[in-house]
C-alpha cells in the first residue's frame, strides 16, 4: 500500500530543511549586521567622548 | 507611516510568534499529511506531496505580487522603504520557487516517470525562477541604490506578468500537469473534504512561513541600510577632525542618500 514513500520524504524532508537553512542564514545575518552597527555606535560614542586632538599644521593654536 | 511600519517590522515578540505559529502548523501539517489524507487511489502515497507543493506555488505568486506592488510604490513614492520589501520579497519567491520545481520532480518522477519534461506549466514556473533569480542578479551587479531600485522594479513587473500566465497554462495548452482541483470548471472543488481541509492547512503554514521569512529578511535589509549610514557619517565624522588622514578614505565613501530611508 505505501507507494512511493521514499519520493513522499524525500519532498518533505528537503522543503523543510531548505526552509530551516534559510531561517538559519538570516538570522546569522540578522546578529552579525546587529553587531557590527553595535561596534560601530561603540567607537562613534567613544570618538565623540574623546578631547580632541590638536591639529598639527597650526599645532594646537586653533 | 514609514516608522511605524519599520517599528511593527522590527518588533521582536511579533517575529517570535509567527515564529511559534509557523512551527505548529508546519507539524499539524506534515503530520497531517501522512497520518490523516486519504491515500489517492490512483497516484497513490506520493500524492500528499500535493499538500505542500501546491501551498508552495501560491506563495510564489504572493512573493511575486509583492515584489511587483512593493516596486510600483518604490516608483511612486521614491521610499527605498519599498524597495526593502521588493527585493526581501525577491529572495523568498526564488526559494519557494526552487521548491515548488523540486518537490514537483519529486512527485512528476513516479507518476510520469520523469524527472522534467516541457510541459507548458513546468516551463512558465522555471521562466518564473530565472526571472526572479534575474532580479537578485541585477541588484548585486548595478552597485548604486537607487538605480539598481529603479532598473529591478522593471524585472519584478515582468515577473508579475509571468504569474497569471502560469496559472492559466494548463487550460491554455494542452499540459501533463493536471489541471486545477481547487478552481475546477464546475465551479466547485474536486477535492474531498479532508484533502480539502489539509490543503488549506498547508495554505495557512506556507502563508505564516512567507511572512515569517519577510519579516526577517527585511530586519536584516533596514539594519545594513541603517550600518551603511552609520559608517557614512563616521567617516565624516573622521574627515572633520583629521582631515589629512582621511583624504584618499573620501573616495570610498558608500553611495548612499540618507534622506529616503525609513
Amino acid at each position: 500500500m505505501h507507494q512511493n514513500l521514499g519520493f513522499l520524504f524525500a519532498a518533505f524532508a528537503l522543503t523543510w530543511a531548505a526552509f530551516f537553512v534559510y531561517l538559519f542564514y538570516v538570522q546569522r545575518l540578522l546578529a552579525e549586521t546587529g553587531r557590527r552597527l553595535r561596534a560601530l555606535e561603540r567607537v562613534s560614542s567613544a570618538r565623540r567622548a574623546a578631547p580632541r586632538r590638536p591639529d598639527p599644521e597650526t599645532n594646537g593654536a586653533d | 507611516m514609514y516608522k511605524r511600519l519599520t517599528a511593527v517590522i522590527e518588533s521582536s515578540p511579533l517575529t517570535t510568534a509567527l515564529a511559534a505559529i509557523t512551527l505548529v502548523l508546519g507539524l499539524l501539517l506534515t503530520a497531517g499529511a501522512f497520518l490523516y489524507a486519504p491515500t489517492d487511489s490512483i497516484q497513490g502515497d506520493v500524492q500528499r506531496v500535493f499538500y505542500i507543493h501546491a501551498p508552495m506555488a501560491i506563495c510564489c505568486y504572493l512573493a511575486g505580487g509583492v515584489v511587483a506592488g512593493a516596486g510600483v510604490l518604490y516608483l511612486l513614492t521614491r521610499n527605498m522603504f519599498w524597495d526593502v520589501i521588493a527585493r526581501s520579497s525577491a529572495e523568498i519567491a526564488v526559494l519557494f520557487t526552487t521548491l515548488v520545481l523540486v518537490t514537483g520532480s519529486l512527485w512528476g518522477k513516479p507518476v510520469w516517470g520523469t524527472w522534467w519534461t516541457w510541459d507548458a506549466r513546468l516551463t512558465t514556473t522555471l521562466i518564473l525562477w530565472f526571472i526572479y533569480a534575474g532580479y537578485l542578479m541585477l541588484r548585486s551587479y548595478v552597485g548604486e541604490p537607487e538605480r539598481a531600485a529603479r532598473y529591478s522594479v522593471l524585472v519584478g513587473l515582468l515577473g508579475a506578468v509571468d504569474i497569471p500566465l502560469v496559472h492559466v497554462s494548463v487550460e491554455w495548452w494542452r499540459t501533463l500537469h493536471p489541471q486545477g482541483v481547487i478552481d475546477s470548471a464546475g465551479g466547485s472543488p474536486a477535492l474531498p473534504g479532508s484533502m480539502l481541509i489539509l490543503f488549506g492547512l498547508g495554505c495557512l503554514t506556507m502563508l505564516a512561513l512567507y511572512t515569517l521569512l519577510l519579516l526577517v529578511r527585511v530586519r536584516v535589509e533596514l539594519l545594513r541600510d541603517r550600518l551603511l549610514l552609520a559608517e557614512e557619517s563616521q567617516l565624516s565624522e573622521v574627515e572633520e577632525t583629521e582631515p589629512a588622514r582621511t583624504g584618499a578614505l573620501a573616495n570610498a565613501r558608500p553611495l548612499r542618500s540618507p534622506g529616503n530611508l525609513p
